[in-house]
């Protein structure tokens, strides 16, 4: 693309040079552009990109290209869209161009478009090359020094030796044998190991996202195989319910929502597909160095599939202000390509690169540079909507599409004729009521009007206008009715087109050339220094080395500047990649990283706890074939893992209180998508269809009045919505019930740990909303189809299905006198009730009221939400 | 200060205490005073009161927001130039920017200006009620944004960044100083009737701190919180018994675990809970307030009467020890400000929706002697432009707009900065959204470069890397 709009370049020249008549330009072209395209086509709102205002803009083109090749009308944007041969037309506002106005642009084109170069300023050009110079020198102070490289994240992980602790008896693998050499040297003793009850439910939670059933944990509780633990990890493992709970864990990671924030907050109707590429890939156990990869450069693989495509997604997740022209500009693209360079460094690397888009990274040797090469990464991309189908399928899909659309427009055109005396009819009608300046700048002669009359002609013709619906009923009955007519064929026309052919939001290089990327100083569009190259991080590369990109093959069409990086990103020579991957994994197994901030392993963020361990595990991943699920096997085989979380001990609290050595397994309160799942399994209404689209649960209607344009639509509760929650539409502006309150990740930039708080309205949503107190019924309905009538039976399988246990001999009478209780406080309750004018049909019988009672408070508990 | 981060906030830092919270429960109702509950409930909330970094002037804030970009020409910055030269094209110097293209000539006011008050105060008939308080507002002529586009000026203006993801201010007020009432969220958002502002939630998010610091949108119609009320009819006694019940069984729970601070602060948060049902409907009952308050604010002016209740609302809450309370006057719907067409007509039912009530708010509050503790700002996403747009209407202008504050320590009856002759360009003392957003927080006794956050490799401010306390408002 660069070199063809160089060669044009010189094109023009050449023509220039030649002698072409320059004042056909001015004389015929510009008053042309000035009279019906500059309004948008300029410096300042540079609509679709393209500026008309110089030579050297016009020559640069738009967001979709040139607009013309020169000496080729039919094959110039800009001919074809004045001439309406290709759509839409132009101009967008307004009249279209007169035959002779198109004719006359057809033909400068056809003469190679001669536009004589705007006079250049010598003394500027100087300036403007010693501000240049001045900025190349500013962009190059900062140097990154061996010193800088010896940061620990930025060593290349060296194996280390395992270690031998004393306590043999608690190694039970290597991941042990750190542990506990650790904290054998803090001075710690480790607790002993949890029931079988308990790492049932840890296991479940902690591999699927969802509670055992009560046949599941007595066929553990008495399995009598060795490998009854190994067995049941396993068949986790392989369950389709893994990638749904561990493929949420990295949808946070990738700020994934189903919608554009902002604004406009539009749904995202392909985003769905990404979610699911997600979780297949950790259903698959797809090798971590492929899913980088994909995620990256997708596009460019060599071996590229659909799932590689679908996976490229990953930059297009970040919040997307809308595709209205007004809001498509230099400064949103730069905010654009900030959301991916940033968002790559802290997903892949660990790293706030983000941080140094204004000025070299404050805390960590990452210089500006780095980030601007970065950027000229992913400048060269478009976002595109890419059919999941062969090109022959594509190509037969549009040529059919096309077809259809070339005869409605031509339709169109009719019922714009027919329409045309009513149209200037209504039009001159409003015209009257203007005030009386501004009809007399309208009919004034162009040509003589005053500057000012010029300004308020031009606000007429664009702002007052005549609304279809206001034409119809003017028209007389025959047009009318042919207008009818046509309208509703282009309806059937409309119904007529091929069904849509599966699309997935992919980004794709414009083309095997990249448009030049530049410095920002002081992160500024208006403030551009140095083109940049393509580039990675300097303090993570040997002095002297970065990364390569070979230059295209012919026939090419991509740089492969993403393929590049995505290879030095996926590469075991690269020091954090796999480090901050096993990172992610401890930190969901243990409720904390080894280093306690997985998104920023610079000088700002935590050191590891645990230094040897982390780099033996970042080691053992490579060697593993960065298989996570090897990881899994690794840590949850350990006896560390296993351990208990009742256990207390004053000495170990006193050294270390925040449980950083893991001297007991951390408490780990569910996240909210867990929560409403767990309800949802208790209850035995758990729709476990998965894929596809995403689900909208009810949501309070005056929240959703709250919410810009309401497009989560207003649903009723019921079965289609209780999927798991990782199917449930996650819009920036809405979230669903449960989520919403329990810390959701804001989905605006990773998300590398959820907060955990715990506020009031939490308790007021378990205890009285709507979803929660439905579902209670439903779970005591479940009992009773279950147990019939047996409250004892009853009450002790409503345990093993919230809890994982039956009730203790403590726990047993506190609950069968409470249902007791309630069953005679809603004998009465029920006819209060019925006075106040409740619908007998919505009023439980007393006996599955108290039922329902209990039943609610099992998933208030402090158990039922938290994990052991 | 707190100095909380994605790192080293603990768990349990974030988190009450176990100790006190039940025992102090059966002191509740005897104390019968809401604010001193919060000292019985715990002692690590992320709500609990905090000390601000000096002595504030402002315990409470109550912000007023005009949604969609009120004119400041039309309204407290008049221009006898636009009249002067209406109709005529603006001198090419000017180089106004417009949202839309096509921008048109000099449109003069079709509002009248009057003095009001000691101070002589220019306002226009539009907000002729609050004109009335003149003596009370200092009026801040000079105020610039970044954006002329609604929902990055919106979040400008919430959350000082024109991106959405960030704290939003009154998150910010809540993260450093928590509330005095723990009974009511710290934090409350009052909409217009007919909906939200552009941007949605996003415009009263705690961002990338706890969800504990947002902003509790209050719901228009029947219960004001989400789930206050059990959807059964369940009276204070039965839910008594089922809180009873579930807490049994937490204590059980709680001594298996050692007592572990986390278990017990989610078990004080069910009494929390069980006290906001019974707390927050009084604080929004309005049926107590006496017939002549509520026609202070409008009450009885179908015009006006939403609004007036949420002003009479906040006013209730501020009493009550909430923080911040986020007004919007207008919504992402028919109701906005946003006057690209039929100006005069837009702005006459905007104003008459908000003037009434605004009136009604600072003479109430100062009234009661809670003007001195309340910081009030009256604030919009940007003005409109000084020339026209589809003839009879205006479009965005974040160059040079208006807002204004009252109460809280600052000194009434002044007007501070200017903009140009046209109105288009805030050039006398001009600020930025960080300098209202410091003076804010400064009013409530907090260092706008203290306030931190860590977050993303760097301690993240509401003013990012700016802002500047407008010493001379107070």
């Amino acid at each position: 693309m660069h070199r063809f709009v160089l060669a044009l370049g010189l094109a023009f020249t050449a023509i220039a040079e030649a002698g072409a008549d320059p004042d056909f330009f001015q004389q015929k072209i510009r008053p042309i552009f000035s009279a019906h395209c500059q309004g948008c086509h300029n410096d300042t709102l540079k609509f679709s990109g393209l500026s008309l205002d110089s030579a050297e803009s016009f020559r640069k083109g738009g967001l979709h290209g040139p607009a013309i090749v020169a000496g080729d009308a039919s094959a110039s944007r800009l001919y074809r869209k004045v001439a309406g041969i290709e759509k839409p037309s132009m101009p967008m506002q307004g009249d279209p161009l007169a035959a002779a106005e198109i004719a006359i642009i057809k033909s400068w084109i056809e003469m190679g478009a001669p536009w004589p170069e705007d006079p250049k300023d010598q003394n500027a050009e100087q300036a403007r090359l010693d501000r240049l110079a001045a900025m190349k020198k500013l962009e190059d102070q900062k140097v990154i020094t061996d010193k800088d490289r010896q940061w620990w994240a930025y060593r290349k992980p060296v194996r280390p030796p395992v270690p031998t602790p004393r306590n043999t008896a608690a190694v039970w693998n290597e991941v042990d044998a750190f542990v506990v050499a650790l904290q054998e040297a803090k001075g710690l003793n480790s607790a002993p190991v949890a029931s079988r009850a308990t790492l049932i439910r840890r296991l479940y939670f902690d591999l699927i996202g969802l509670p055992p059933r009560p046949e599941e944990v007595e066929a553990f509780l008495h399995d009598p195989s060795p490998d009854a633990y190994r067995n049941l990890m396993e068949r986790l493992l392989d369950s389709e319910r893994y990638g749904e709970r561990w493929g949420r864990h990295w949808l946070d990671v990738a700020r994934y929502a189903d919608s554009d924030g902002y604004e406009y907050d539009m749904l995202r109707p392909n985003s769905w597909r990404y979610r699911d590429y997600v979780i297949r890939a950790f259903n698959q156990d797809k090798p971590y160095d492929r899913f980088v990869r994909e995620q990256i450069a997708g596009d460019e693989l060599p071996d590229r599939d659909y799932d590689s495509i679908t996976g490229v997604g990953f930059s297009r997740n970040g919040p997307f202000i809308g595709d209205m022209v007004l809001m498509q500009n230099e400064q949103t693209r730069s905010d654009e390509l900030d959301d991916m360079v940033a968002t790559t460094g802290q997903a892949f690397l660990g790293t706030t690169i983000g941080c140094a888009r204004c000025h070299n990274h404050k805390f960590d040797p990452i210089l500006q540079k780095d980030y601007y090469r970065m950027v000229a990464v992913f400048a060269p991309s478009i976002r595109k909507d890419v059919p999941l189908a062969p090109a022959a399928l594509v190509d037969q899909y549009e040529t059919q599409v096309k077809k259809v659309d070339d005869r409605i427009a031509v339709i169109q055109e009719q019922v714009k004729t027919l329409e045309k005396p009513a149209r200037e009819r209504l039009l001159a009608a409003r015209y009257a009521k203007l005030p009386e300046p501004v009809q007399i700048a309208l009919k004034t002669d162009p040509a003589k009007r005053t500057e000012a009359q010029k300004l308020q002609a031009d606000q007429v013709k664009y702002s007052i206008g005549v609304p279809e619906t206001d034409i119809l009923p003017e028209l007389a009955p025959a047009d009318k009715k042919q207008v009818e007519t046509l309208t509703a064929s282009i309806a059937d026309l409309e119904k007529s087109k091929p069904a849509k052919l599966p699309e997935v939001q992919a980004i794709v290089d414009q083309g095997p050339v990249a448009a030049p990327s530049y410095f920002l100083h002081r992160g500024s569009i208006q403030n551009k220094g140095s083109e940049m190259s393509p580039g990675s991080i300097t303090v993570l590369n040997a002095a002297g080395q970065d990364i390569v990109v070979p230059p295209p093959q012919p026939g090419a069409k991509s740089t492969g500047r993403r393929l590049a990086l995505a290879n030095w990103l996926a590469s075991d020579q690269n020091p954090l990649t796999a480090r901050v991957m096993v990172n992610r994994i401890w930190q969901h197994h243990f409720g904390r990283g080894i280093v306690g901030t997985p998104n920023d392993f610079g000088h700002m963020g935590d050191r590891p706890t645990n230094p040897e361990l982390l780099d033996w595990l970042a080691t053992e991943f490579v060697r593993r074939g960065w298989s996570i699920k090897a990881m899994h096997r690794l840590i949850l085989m350990s006896r560390t893992y296993q351990e208990a979380s009742e256990f207390s001990d004053a000495e170990d609290e006193k050294i270390d209180p925040e449980d950083r050595y893991l001297w007991r397994k951390p408490l780990q309160r569910l996240e909210g998508e867990a929560i409403r799942d767990a309800i949802l399994a208790s209850s035995g209404s758990l729709n476990l269809k998965p894929g596809g689209p995403g689900v909208f649960p009810e949501v309070d209607a005056e929240v959703l009045r709250g919410s810009a344009y309401q497009r989560w639509p207003l649903t009723t509760d019921g079965p289609e919505a209780w999927r798991r929650s990782v199917y449930v539409t996650q819009m920036r502006s809405v979230t669903a019930p449960i989520m919403d309150l329990f810390d959701p990740p804001e989905s605006i930039g990773s998300c590398a740990r959820r907060n955990v708080t715990t506020v009031a309205p939490q308790a007021l949503q378990l205890l009285n909303n709507k979803f929660v107190a439905g579902q209670a019924v439903i779970f005591a309905e479940r009992l009773r189809n279950e147990e019939g009538r047996d409250t004892r039976r009853e009450v002790e399988r409503a345990y093993t299905l919230a809890l994982g246990r039956p009730p203790d001999p403590r726990e047993l009478p506190l609950t069968l006198d409470f249902i007791s209780k309630q069953e005679n406080y809603h004998r009465q309750h029920s006819q209060v009730l019925l006075e106040r004018g409740v619908d007998p049909a919505q009023i439980l019988p007393p006996d599955k009221a108290a039922l329902a009672d209990f039943c609610h408070s099992l998933l208030n508990l402090n158990e039922f939400v938290y994990v052991n | 200060m707190p100095h909380f981060s994605d790192r080293s906030i603990s768990r349990r830092q974030l988190l009450w205490n176990a100790g006190g919270g039940i025992a102090g429960l059966a002191l509740c109702d005897i104390l019968n005073s809401e604010r001193l509950l919060a000292a019985s409930v715990s002692t690590e909330s992320p709500t609990l009161p905090k000390k601000p970094h000096f002595a504030p002037k402002a315990k409470s804030v109550i912000s007023l927001f005009m949604n969609g970009g009120t004119s400041h020409v039309d309204t407290f910055d008049p221009k006898a130039t636009l009249t002067r030269l209406h109709g005529e094209a603006p001198p090419k110097s000017l180089n106004i920017e417009s949202f839309f293209p096509y921008p048109g000539t000099f449109l003069k006011s079709p509002f009248e200006f009057k003095k009001y008050g000691q101070c002589g105060l220019e306002v226009s008939e539009l907000f002729q009620h609050t004109a009335e308080c003149a003596d009370d507002l200092a009026v801040v002529r000079s105020m610039h944004a970044l954006s002329n586009n609604h929902t990055p000026a919106i979040l400008q203006m919430m959350t000082g960044f024109i991106q959405p993801g960030r704290p939003s201010l009154g998150a910010w007020a809540v993260y450093g100083l928590g509330t005095e009432n723990q009974n009511l969220p710290a934090y409350v958002v009052l909409l217009d009737k007919t909906g939200g502002p552009l941007g949605g939630a996003q415009q009263w998010s705690s961002g990338f701190m706890p969800a504990a610091y947002q902003g509790t949108a209050f719901r228009n119609q029947g219960q004001p919180i989400a789930d206050l009320a059990s959807p059964n009819l369940v009276d204070p006694e039965q839910q008594r018994a089922r809180l009873d019940f579930i807490e049994k069984l937490d204590r059980m729970h709680l001594a298996a675990n050692g007592g572990d601070s986390e278990l017990a602060a989610r078990i004080d948060s069910y009494e929390l809970a069980f006290r906001m049902q019974s707390k927050a409907p009084d604080a929004v009952d309005l049926t107590k307030e006496s017939e002549a308050t509520r026609k202070l604010y409008g009450f009885g002016d179908p015009a006006c009467e939403h609004f007036a209740k949420n002003c009479l609302m906040a006013r209730r809450l501020v009493e009550r020890g909430v923080r911040f309370v986020q007004l919007y006057a207008g919504s992402n719907a028919t109701d906005s400000w946003d006057a690209h067409a039929e100006l005069e007509k837009n702005h006459r039912t905007r104003a008459a929706a908000a003037d009434k009530p605004i009136r009604g708010l600072i003479q109430d509050l100062k009234s009661r002697g809670l003007l001195d503790s309340t910081l009030v700002v009256w604030h919009t996403e940007f003005g409109r432009l000084p020339i026209s747009q589809s003839i009879s209407g205006r479009d965005h202008s974040p160059k040079g707009f208006s807002i204004w504050m009252a109460g809280g320590g600052v000194k009434g009856g002044r007007v501070i900065g200017a903009t140009d002759e046209f109105g288009y360009q805030a050039t006398v003392e001009p600020h930025s959204v960080n300098d209202m957003h410091a003076t804010i927080l400064y009013a409530l006794g907090l260092d706008h470069t203290r306030l931190t956050y860590m977050y993303n490799g760097r301690p993240q401010r509401l003013t990012d890397v700016s802002g500047e306390v407008i010493q001379t408002l107070f």
